[in-house]
């Protein structure tokens, strides 16, 4: 669906100069569930947005599989405009590109039953609970039913158990709807459940890809299984260690690295 | 909602309750002379009679209509130029030291020299009235077209907004806010520029009954400009505030996502 070539985005110019993301090769299979994994800084973000079109790489080339292939893009934050009520929120993209009044709120129905949420229609923002608003954004991303859906670290602002909830809610709709997806996340635990394959991203640079053989469908159950154990343990050895921040060896090892 | 527009009102029923109270309390306790300060009796007999005679209402109608014109001109000034300014930054930049300077200059002083201009008519008094509205309501506006978070921004981008949908989807509606506080401050400004403006001048408008009331030491014809002139302000604010209810609704003051 998409192949990316030795992509590199720099800002600024001579002493200011600041790579950001620095050859990074990649592609994406239709309806394959990838997920980008980083610290804070790394340069999740910038990789989404060269994606979507929003920024131009300095080197380097996207190339889309499909011509006018349609992306959706859920942020961090929901963004909901809070002067619109839930429906008027979703629909707000198919407003954008000139749907007629009664096909955009029939679309816009239908993909807030999508994510569980018929009865909110008119609901407004300030009504919605973090996880309600995130989901509610979800939809937005899905009216216009896209090709690819790309999603920044959509549920890191929610406590741990709804976060396991939004993730098994996701996998159901990704499973329901055949979306092509590419996520963004902190959390490795996140990573594996959703996954079909893991990129670690790193300073600007993929450092390791992982396939995820964990069998589908995923659940709650999945979290607590074997193989999420050892695979979590595998991935996180490959995590460079945080420099400014010091280790303390624990007592079944003597200093040496091998986490 | 309902609740609380009878909450409101009580309040300002026992508001009024309390400054009649107090009214009468003064003439009881001092007993002043009616020139000095009339009672409440007095002021909505003289009231009567010059209503009866026809002697207020063109007035009223005067300076209602140079506060209401010369209001809504300041406004449409401040929201033509206020997006311009917000939009461009060497202009707002360049702008913004003036515009506060010139909000902090009384500008009623300018008042002499437009009746000099304009002449002694309307026209004069509403370009008062209307000066003094525009300069904190322009700032208010810019402020206001500022308001939007980056975050909405980014959205816009995401879904490919043309420059007209971007004003009419986000930046309109997130400027409301600042637009409609820019609204507030503008409403007693545009009475004060009214009257000020009939002070200068001879001819209609409560204005100038307070000046003629005050020569004749009419003290009760003063108290009735005076009180007419405070309820067309209360009028006008609760105006505004119903347009506010109806524009921000309940998403006002609430948190934002
Ligand atoms: N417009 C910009 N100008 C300069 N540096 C930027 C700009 N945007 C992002 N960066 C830098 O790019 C790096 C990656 O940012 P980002 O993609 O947001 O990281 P992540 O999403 O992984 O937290 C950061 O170090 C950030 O400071
Ligand atoms: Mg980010």
């Amino acid at each position: 669906m998409i192949k990316v070539d030795n992509l590199s985005l720099t800002y600024g110019r001579g002493d200011r100069r600041v790579v950001v993301l620095r050859d990074l090769s990649f592609h994406l299979n239709v309806g394959e569930f990838v997920t980008i994994v980083g610290r804070s800084g790394s340069g999740k973000s910038t990789f989404l947005d060269l994606i979507m079109g929003l920024i131009q790489p300095t080197s380097g080339t996207i190339e889309r599989r499909k011509k006018n292939l349609s992306i959706g893009y859920v942020f961090q934050r929901p963004a909901l405009l809070p002067w619109r009520n839930v429906l008027r929120n979703i629909y707000l993209p198919l407003q954008i590109s000139g749907i007629s009044r009664e096909d955009r709120r029939r679309m816009a129905m239908e993909a807030l039953e999508k994510v569980g949420m018929g009865y909110a229609a008119h609901y407004l923002p300030f009504q919605l609970s973090g996880g309600m608003a995130q989901r509610v954004a979800i939809a937005r991303a899905l009216v216009q039913d896209p090709d690819l859906l790309l999603m920044d670290e959509p549920f890191s602002a929610l406590d741990p158990m709804l976060r396991e909830n939004m993730n098994v809610n996701l996998l159901r709709l990704w499973q329901r709807t055949g979306k092509t997806i590419l996520f963004v996340t902190h959390s490795i635990d996140e990573a594996l459940i959703l996954s079909d394959r893991i990129v670690l991203l790193e300073e600007g640079k993929f450092l390791k890809e992982f396939e995820v053989d964990i069998p589908r469908p995923r659940g709650y159950e999945t979290f607590r299984t074997e193989r999420f154990t050892e695979l979590n343990r595998i991935v996180r050895a490959h995590l460079p260690i945080q420099p400014n921040m010091p280790r303390i060896p624990s007592e079944d090892e003597d200093g040496v690295s091998d986490e | 909602m309902l609740r609380n527009i009878f909450l409101k009102g009580l309040g300002f029923a026992g508001f009024m309750l309390s400054i009649w109270l107090a009214w009468h309390l003064i003439i009881s306790i001092f007993a002043p002379p009616a020139w000095l300060f009339p009672s409440p009796s007095m002021v909505y007999q003289r009231f009567t009679e010059l209503w009866e005679v026809e002697a207020l209402q063109p007035h009223l109608r005067i300076t209602a209509t140079e506060i209401v014109i010369g209001y809504l001109l300041g406004i449409a000034g401040a929201l033509l130029s206020g997006y311009p300014i917000s939009q461009i930054r060497l202009l707002e930049k360049v702008l913004t030291p003036y515009l506060i300077a010139a909000n902090s200059v009384p500008l009623v002083a300018f008042a002499p020299l437009l009746i000099l201009w304009l002449g002694n008519g309307i026209e004069a008094k509403i370009v008062v009235a209307a000066l003094i509205v525009f300069f904190p309501a322009t700032i208010s506006t810019i402020t206001g077209f500022h308001a939007q978070s980056p975050i909405y921004k980014r959205l816009m981008r995401s879904l490919r907004a043309s420059k007209l949908q971007r004003f009419l989807y986000l930046e309109l509606p997130s400027a409301v806010p600042g637009i409609l506080a820019g609204m507030k401050i503008g409403a007693p400004l545009a009475v004060v520029g009214a009257v000020v403006g009939e002070f200068l001048g001879t001819g209609l408008g409560l204005g100038h009954l307070i000046l003629e009331a005050n020569g004749l030491m009419d003290t009760p014809q003063l108290f009735v400009a005076i009180i007419l002139l405070g309820m067309i302000g209360i009028v006008f604010y609760m105006l505004i505030m119903a347009l506010e209810q109806i524009l921000l609704g309940p998403w006002h003051n609430k948190k934002r996502r």
